[in-house]
């Protein structure tokens, strides 16, 4: 089977994965560190009003101490512990506030490295001298499982997907390309190695075939060699070969003629001699022609019986028949019946 | 003697004597005279249609007369012999 760095470019390939995937690794890891810096600066703030509440705790208690020391009154104190009390339920909730804040930039850290590592370990795939298109999609799954943050991995799929599309297209091209190449590879006949068998074979030297005229083409001055009705045309009277009866070896000078001939590659364009169809109505039987005899005055013999001696020896010796019939004979004109 | 020597009866109720037959050609020529006509002598040409036996004229002046010239020969020799 024909490995897949046959069929693809896999340096242009590479290529384009690279700054696709790349780009989607530098823009999730800008915002994760964005989102991780929007953290920490509220965190820091959180911890501003932290410390804060801290000091306003600390005042209030201080309060809280000189009021008592002072023999103040019980509603003053009581006004003191109740602030003192609201302050440090908000010193409470800032407190928890840090800690949920913490815990973000916690997992928002944790996410950057982990988009870190996976760019790192899709760089390090890609850069792989022998990886083919098959292992970096692995790779790039791979990348997909490590990585933790949703948005991310989809847009790796989707990634994935795109270049599973390139690739069919990628291919498709190639073996349109590869089919096209190999159609046009034409496959010439290497004359040198025809035998003479197998031209006798092609060239029927001694059979009656007459040249058809119509199959001579002018294809500048090419002789034809028409393995249709086995004889060679020449388009040129001037260029015919003079062919002897019986030595067939010594027909052609074939170096000559070879390297002019063209084969046909299909019977189509093969124009055979045409054969017409004998009718019988065009037939004309010589000599006899019966219908003749029907326009002419025939006689039938209805029969024939022998004469008797006694009457030839009258007619032959006779003195009144035989000048009629000497008579007849000597001239030159005929007579009816 | 010649066996060749015989009346034809015609379709036309005529009767010759045929006095001489030859093959010229492929072909049979006769020399008749009317039984009731001394004086009708001609030569013509038997042919065969459907097996059927008919004698036509010979319009073939050249033909005639060479048949004539044939014919004649043969008239003497018989002339000869019936001497």
């Amino acid at each position: 089977m024909e490995s897949m760095d046959e069929i693809l470019d896999l340096d242009e390939l590479q290529e384009g994965i690279l700054d696709d995937t790349l780009k989607d690794f530098m823009v999730k890891d800008e915002q994760a560190a964005k989102l991780l810096k929007e953290k920490i600066d509220e965190l820091n703030n959180e911890g501003e009003k932290l410390s804060q509440k801290e000091e306003e705790i600390k005042s209030l208690e201080e309060s809280n101490r000189e009021k008592i020391s002072s023999n103040a009154s019980p509603d003053e104190l009581i006004e003191i512990a109740g602030k003192l009390k609201e302050a440090e339920s908000e010193l409470s909730k800032i407190t928890d506030n840090i800690k949920k804040l913490e815990s973000e930039r916690e997992e928002l850290i944790e996410t950057k490295n982990n988009i870190e590592k996976s760019k790192q370990e899709y760089i390090k795939n890609l850069n792989s001298t022998n990886s083919d298109y098959d292992e970096q999609m692995k790779k790039i799954s791979e990348a997909i499982e490590v990585c933790d943050n949703p948005t991310l991995k989809q847009v790796l799929n989707d990634v994935k997907l795109a270049k599973e599309k390139e690739l069919a297209v990628l291919q498709e091209k190639r073996n349109s390309e590869l089919k096209t190449v190999l159609n046009d590879v034409k496959k010439q006949p290497d004359f040198s190695k025809l035998d003479q068998d197998m031209l006798n074979d092609k060239i029927d030297i001694n059979s009656n075939n007459e040249i058809n005229k119509d199959t001579v083409q002018n294809n500048n001055d090419k002789v034809i060699l028409d393995v249709v009705n086995n004889y060679p045309i020449l388009d040129d009277a001037e260029e015919k070969v003079d062919i002897p009866a019986n030595d067939s070896s010594d027909l052609i000078n074939l170096g000559s003629i070879l390297s002019n001939v063209e084969i046909k590659e299909t019977n189509d364009s093969i124009e055979k001699p045409s054969l017409n169809n004998i009718s019988v109505d065009d037939l004309v039987l010589p000599d006899v022609n019966i219908s003749d005899y029907n326009n002419q005055n025939k006689v039938k013999i209805i029969f024939e019986k022998n004469v008797p001696n006694a009457l030839l020896k009258e007619i032959f010796t006779s003195s009144r028949i035989m000048p009629v019939l000497y008579d007849y004979l000597d001239n030159k004109g005929g007579s009816l019946i | 003697m010649s066996s060749n020597k015989q009346i034809l009866k015609l379709e036309n109720n005529r009767e010759y004597f045929k006095l001489q037959e030859i093959n010229h050609g492929g072909i049979n020529y006769f020399l008749i005279m009317n039984v009731d006509n001394e004086s009708d002598i001609k030569i013509v040409k038997k042919i065969l249609i459907d097996d059927e036996d008919y004698i036509i004229d010979i319009e073939d002046e050249k033909l005639l007369t060479e048949l004539k010239s044939k014919f004649k020969s043969m008239v003497d020799e018989d002339k000869e012999i019936f001497k």
